[in-house]
This record gives C-alpha cells, structure tokens and sequence, in this order.
C-alpha cells in the first residue's frame, strides 16, 4: 500500500496578536517590547479585586478587518465567554475568549502550491481573546517568576476546517496569513518575536476511512513556519507507521524539539 | 449638639453656615464608632488619621468661595467591598485580611470629588455571600435594636452604622437583598439601584449579573441626594447605563399613581404582625392618593430556584481570581503548584464560599451547563418578562422587605423556611435588575428571643419600579415619609 492512499488530515490554529495600543480588555499599554518586567499592567491586567473588563476598540475593528480578508462572515452579534483554568499567567482565573458566537466565521484563504495550483483552505471562524502572561522559572531556585506584560494582550485565534493535506499547503497557509495580517495592519506576525503563533494538529486517515480519523495530534510551542513544516512531515510519517501497524496513535499535545528535530510529549 | 439625628441636608447647612466644621463632625462620629463598635462590630477597619486629613481638606475648601458639593465635609461609611485606595478592604474574608487596593472604585473617586470623608470600612457576610452578616471572619454585627438579634446582611455593617448613628450614611451592596433586608431589619432606608445605575468597577464582585451598588441612609430624600451623586454611566464598567442622573426630591402627593400589592409576596409564611405594618403602610399610601391594585407575579416561586443556581454560578467564576499569587493570602506550607492553590483558598475562604463555588463549578461544567445554568438564566427571562408585563398596569409594586423582624443570631441558620420566603421577597426583583426602595413602617414584635422592648423590632416596607423608574420609586418613598414618622426613630443606645 502506498503512502499516499494513508491520507494527512491537518487543521491549523493560528494566533496572532493585534496591533493596538493598549490591551483588549484595558488601558494597559500593549508593548512587547518592555525592557522590564511587570510594567504594562494595571489593576484590570493583574486581575486586582472589583476591576472590569471594557473591550479594545481598534480590536474589535481589526479583527473584523482580518475576518473580511478572509472572506468570512461577520456577525452583527457577538459575545465573549469565561474559559476557567488555573495557572500563574492567568490573573483572573479565566480567559475572556469567545466560544460559541466567535466574531468571524467560515472563511478561505486561497494559496498558490509549488505545482501552480490553486487551493482554498477553508477557515472554520476567527476569534478575539485575551494572552496570557509569561511563567518564568529562573534555573537552580525554588521559585517561579511571573511577569504579566503580555496578559491582557488582544489575540486573534484563527482556526481552519481539517482540510490541510500536507506540510507544504500548511506553510503555504502560514505564509499567505501572515502577508494578510501584515497588509491589513492587524498584526506584525511574526513567529520568532511570539506576534505570531501556530498549533497543528494532525491526524491520518486509514485507506477508504470515511470521515475524520478517531484521534488527533496537536503540537505547540513551534517558533517558525520551517519547524512548523517539519514538524508535520515528522507527525505524518510517525504516525503513518502506526496505522500501517494496526495501530490507533494516542491523542495528546506534543511540544517541537529543535535540538532533536522530533515531536514529544 | 447631637449630630446623629441630622440628615443630610441638615448638615450641609450647618457646615455652608460655618457653625461646626468637617474636622469637628468628623470627630464626633468618630468618637461614636469607637463607643459604639465595640458592642455592635459593624466596622471592620476605621481610618482615624485618613478621614481627619480628608477633613481639614474639606474645611479648606469650605472657607473657600463658592458652592459647597453636597457631601463635601460630611463622613461616610462604605462597605467592606468598595476598593478604597491604600485603605485595607477584606471582603470579611480571611482571604483577603491585608489587602491594600491599588485603585479607587468609581463610586469612591466620586465621593472623593465631593470631598465627603471616609471613616471607615463595614463589615458585611463574607464576599456577601449571605443574609445575617454572620459568615463574617471577623465575627458577627449586632443589631442596634437588640444585639441579641442579627442586623441582616450581606450590608448588616452598613445598615447598623447608620442605624445606630455612627455615620449619617453609608455605602451598600446588593445581589439578592443585600440592601433592603438589612435596611427593613435595622429600622432605616435603603436604595438599590436599578441594575447598571451604579458603576461596579471596583467593587468586589459577587455575581456579574446581579451586584448593584447602592446606599444606606436616614430618609429617602438624603438617598435621593446620594443617586445623583453615584449613579451614572462609567467608561470603566461596560454595564453602566446612559440615562441622566437628576433625581428629585419632589413633595408631591400620589394621585393618580398605580401601585401594585402582589399576592405572592404575603405568603404563608409571612409574620401576622409585619403584614399588619405593610397592610398599614399602603393604607397611608392609599390616602396619599394611590390606587391600589391586586397583582399576580406566578413566577415569583422560581426566583430562589434561578438565584440558586446563576448566583453561585457567577460566584465561583468571581473567585477564581483569589489564589495568593498576586494578593491576599498564600499558604506558607507549598511544595508544589497545585498546593498553593488548594491550599492558600482552603485556609483563606470561609464556608459558604466554598459551598458556592462547588456549587457553581457544577452547574457551569460541560454537561451540565445546558440542564443547569443555561435553563436557570431562561426561566429568569420569564421572570424579567412578567415583571415587565405588570409594569404595563401599575407604576409600582409594595410588600415587605422581609417576612419576619430581626432573627437572634445563631437562628438564621437553622431556619430554611424562613429562608426561602426571605429570598423569595428579594431576588426576583434583583434577578430582573430592577430599583427598589426599603423604608421603615413601624414595629412588630419577635416571634422568638428577647422582647427587646414593648415595640418591638423594625418592620420595612419595599417599593419596587421598573427598570430606571428610580424616580417613581422615590416618589412613593419621599411621600410616604412626609405623612410617617418611622424613620426618625432611633434604637436606644444606652
């Protein structure tokens, strides 16, 4: 059997952060380029007791922006929802994201393959929602450090239909998006300085599998559209083995290692 | 002179006329807090030095030329919630014991701009989470009346400070009652504003949906001047409301108005003596020249079934926040991540904010969200819906503010009924964001306790409008005080 008839099944999630003054939901300066730790917060950022969130303007317009270059629609109505978890960069014990009436929705973006084809990757809905801050854990002390410049910062998490079929429509895709968001003055995109973020998930489906494949690989914490690419070829190829081995690959979160050219859980 | 039986106005003229100045009445009432608060607990921290400077400053600017604003010189009290800048603000949590907000609430950066004196912090049912202000951690407030007997809650601190004449007013919360049942148990008026009236930006949250910040005083027309001052939009809380803030204090009779008596707030249930106050009370309405009109309210019966679930919903979500790492308590007994958690909101949190957050975290959690808080928050349109629809027929609507006088402290508690008729009075009104007003209407006495005197304990009448009717509500409330006298009566102290 050959390799092509074990289909790839790639979805790209993609973060990028907006180009606005101040924060999403606060006057708090959006500056990542802070010398310091801790300087761009205020009472909404650190999430003090009785402050309120009021919604970035410029935000909101930018996100609708980059809904309209991807040809999605925008609602006239929208709203923010609570996402609850625990952990030191997230001040208020939640993210304001937006889950079920997401600002923009059902989209494409169309790329250009190296065989001069065109395709439309089709984009599920874009979203706003609010970054966390950073966890620092300075080595050989018994502390960790938290510095929350970047929480509160506004993001668009832009997130396509499972439609990728391989590692070249996905850096293709990345590279589109990010002429766009760069065009459109929504964002500077950039994946090495962290404006930029992407999370593959990918999955294989067997010969003749109708439908999508009983689990999914996502993998985060990958720095460039080239690692991004290896990082699916690498996820393809692993988990392409086990199928061909009867095997159903388990469905976790992976990180990218650099070093070692792998994905790992 | 005896500063505590002069209301707001009274005082404003005794300061424009020079003849006592905002440091000497500042002293007055705090030389009564620190008599009185011994007995009654119902100040959790008091600012001497502050409250002297922000003093001298309002006497500056007394001897100034020009128009003295309406609070400016006169001392305040505000509940344990209001974020006061470099002024400790607990909650009545252990949690947060040593807090020192960063910030101002809106409200309190406006009663700054008036130059009005803060003396102190009040003590409330932790996180307000409750009716008696007995789940305080920093132990009960007593009713002035009878410090057998509880003050109500969760304002239990506001409502006696002014009861008792330790601050001529003070500021409140409410979420389901907070305000009013606390104003009816301790004998004095109390204002809860239409939801999004007052700013909440900086005022400890409770639930999102509900929390309405509001005030405690001695008569309806010193709330009156204390709406004009807080109400408002507020850029800083997205919820606030653009309708103009210019409340009158307008001595008018009641021809021509409609108020609505619903019958599901006279339930079984219902003390046969407070009832007699309240059936006395719409009677002066009725020569005031109000027609009074029988209403029904059928969904009045699942206000506490929502509030059940909506409200620790919202509150566990509000809590999230409070896990040591940039404020309030963190447990010195961590060895890993999780522990700091667990750890610091299991030592800090009372009780019942541990019930409400289990609670909450339930009904919000995927598969269940839909059977619980989703179908809550529809059974409230129905509630808000049916308000709106009796609104179309009467401009306002009376019952008491609570079934029985003050409880003794301990017994609330181990008294659901009472509880449950409690909330049915308050909270469907607040889940419909709607303005209300407590006043007081007389004694009744106890059915349980201590006879504190031949009178009795207070009883409160409540005065509910519809959305941003403050007005009308007033209204009633202003001319129910010319023709009575009940809320110049004061506990006897000694």
């Amino acid at each position: 059997m050959s390799q092509e008839e074990y289909k790839p099944v790639i979805g790209l999630e993609v973060h990028i952060q907006l180009r606005t003054k101040s924060k999403m939901f606060g006057s708090a300066r959006n500056d990542q380029n802070a010398d310091q730790p801790n300087i761009n917060i205020d009472e909404i950022v650190t999430a003090q007791p009785g402050s309120l969130p009021v919604a970035n303007k410029e935000a909101i317009r930018l996100a609708a922006k980059m809904g309209l270059a991807l040809h999605c629609t925008i609602d006239e109505w929208s709203k923010f929802d609570r996402k609850h978890y625990f952990y030191p960069d997230l001040p208020k014990g939640y993210q304001i994201s937006q889950l079920d009436q997401p600002i923009a929705k059902e989209g494409y973006l169309e790329i250009i393959k190296s065989d001069g084809t065109t395709k439309k990757i089709l984009i599920q809905r874009a979203h706003l929602e609010e970054d966390a801050g950073k966890n620092i854990h300075p080595d050989g002390l018994a502390y960790s450090l938290v510095d929350y410049n970047r929480a509160g910062t506004p993001l668009l998490e832009i997130v396509t239909h499972p439609c990728i079929e391989s590692a070249e429509e996905a850096r293709k895709y990345l590279e589109e998006l990010q002429r766009i968001a760069r065009y459109v003055g929504a964002s500077d995109a950039d994946m090495e300085k962290g404006s930029m973020r992407c999370e593959p998930s990918i999955s294989v489906r067997m010969p003749g599998e109708e439908g999508l494949p009983p689990y999914k690989c996502e993998v985060k914490n990958i720095n460039s559209f080239k690692f991004v690419e290896q990082a699916i070829k690498y996820e393809i190829a692993r988990q392409t083995e086990m199928r061909k081995a009867g095997l159903v690959p388990k469905q976790v979160t992976m990180g990218w290692s650099e070093r070692e050219n792998i994905t790992v859980e | 002179m005896n500063y505590e039986h002069l209301d707001l106005s009274e005082l404003r003229v005794k300061l424009d006329k020079k003849e006592v100045t905002s440091v000497q009445l500042t002293e007055y009432f705090l030389a009564r807090i620190e008599k009185l608060n011994p007995a009654l607990n119902a100040f959790v921290t008091v600012v001497r030095a502050e409250a002297l400077e922000q003093a001298r400053e309002a006497d500056a600017y007394i001897s100034s030329p020009g128009e003295n604003p309406p609070l400016c010189g006169i001392p305040f009290a505000a509940k344990d919630l209001f974020c006061t800048l470099g002024v400790r603000t607990t909650a009545s949590s252990k949690i947060l014991d040593q807090y020192i907000p960063p910030y101002d609430a809106t409200v309190i950066v406006k009663l700054k701009e008036q130059r009005a004196v803060l003396v102190g912090k009040t003590n409330l049912d932790q996180f307000a989470h409750g009716s008696s202000t007995e789940t305080s951690a920093f132990g009960p407030t007593k009713n002035p009346w009878d410090t057998t007997r509880i003050p109500g809650g969760s304002s239990g601190g506001s409502a006696v400070a002014v009861a008792a004449g330790m601050v001529p007013w003070a500021l409140g919360t409410e979420t389901g009652g907070s305000i009013r049942q606390p104003s009816s148990l301790c004998g004095i008026s109390g204002w809860k504003p239409t939801y999004g009236r007052v700013s909440r930006h900086g005022v400890i949250a409770m639930a999102s949906s509900l929390d309405s910040p509001g005030a405690h005083a001695k008569s309806v027309a010193d709330l009156v001047t204390l709406a004009n001052i807080i109400a408002g939009r507020d850029p800083k809380d997205s919820t606030t409301g653009d309708r103009s803030t210019n409340y009158e204090v307008r001595m008018k009779d009641l021809k021509g108005l409609r108020i609505g008596v619903p019958k599901e707030y006279f339930p079984e249930g219902l003390q046969d003596e407070v009832k007699q106050r309240v059936m006395e009370a719409t009677e002066e309405l009725r020569k005031l020249g109000a027609e009074l009109v029988e209403v029904e309210l059928p969904h009045t019966k699942y206000g506490s079934l929502v509030y059940a679930i909506v409200a620790p919903a919202e509150i566990a979500s509000n809590l999230s926040r409070y896990d040591g790492i940039r404020y309030g308590h963190v447990t010195g007994d961590a060895k890993n991540l999780l522990e700091v958690y667990e750890k610091s909101r299991s030592e800090g949190f009372g009780d019942e904010a541990k019930r409400r957050i289990m609670t909450g975290t339930y009904v919000l959690s995927a598969g269940y969200y839909d059977a619980y808080y989703k179908r809550a928050q529809k059974v409230r349109r129905l509630i808000i819906n049916e308000f709106a629809e009796v609104f179309k027929t009467v401009d306002v609507l009376v019952a008491p503010s609570s079934p029985t006088v003050a409880n003794t402290l301990g017994k609330a508690a181990d008294d659901p009924l009472f509880g449950y008729i409690a909330d049915q009075l308050n909270i469907p009104s607040s889940l419909a964001g709607l303005p209300a007003l407590s006043v007081p209407c007389g004694f009744a006495r106890p059915l349980e306790g201590n006879q504190p005197s031949l009178d009795g304990m207070p009883v409160g009448l409540q005065i509910i409008g519809s959305q941003w009717s403050e007005q009308k509500v007033f209204d009633v409330g202003l001319a129910y005080q010319t023709v009575t006298d009940w809320h110049r009566k004061r506990p006897n102290l000694e």
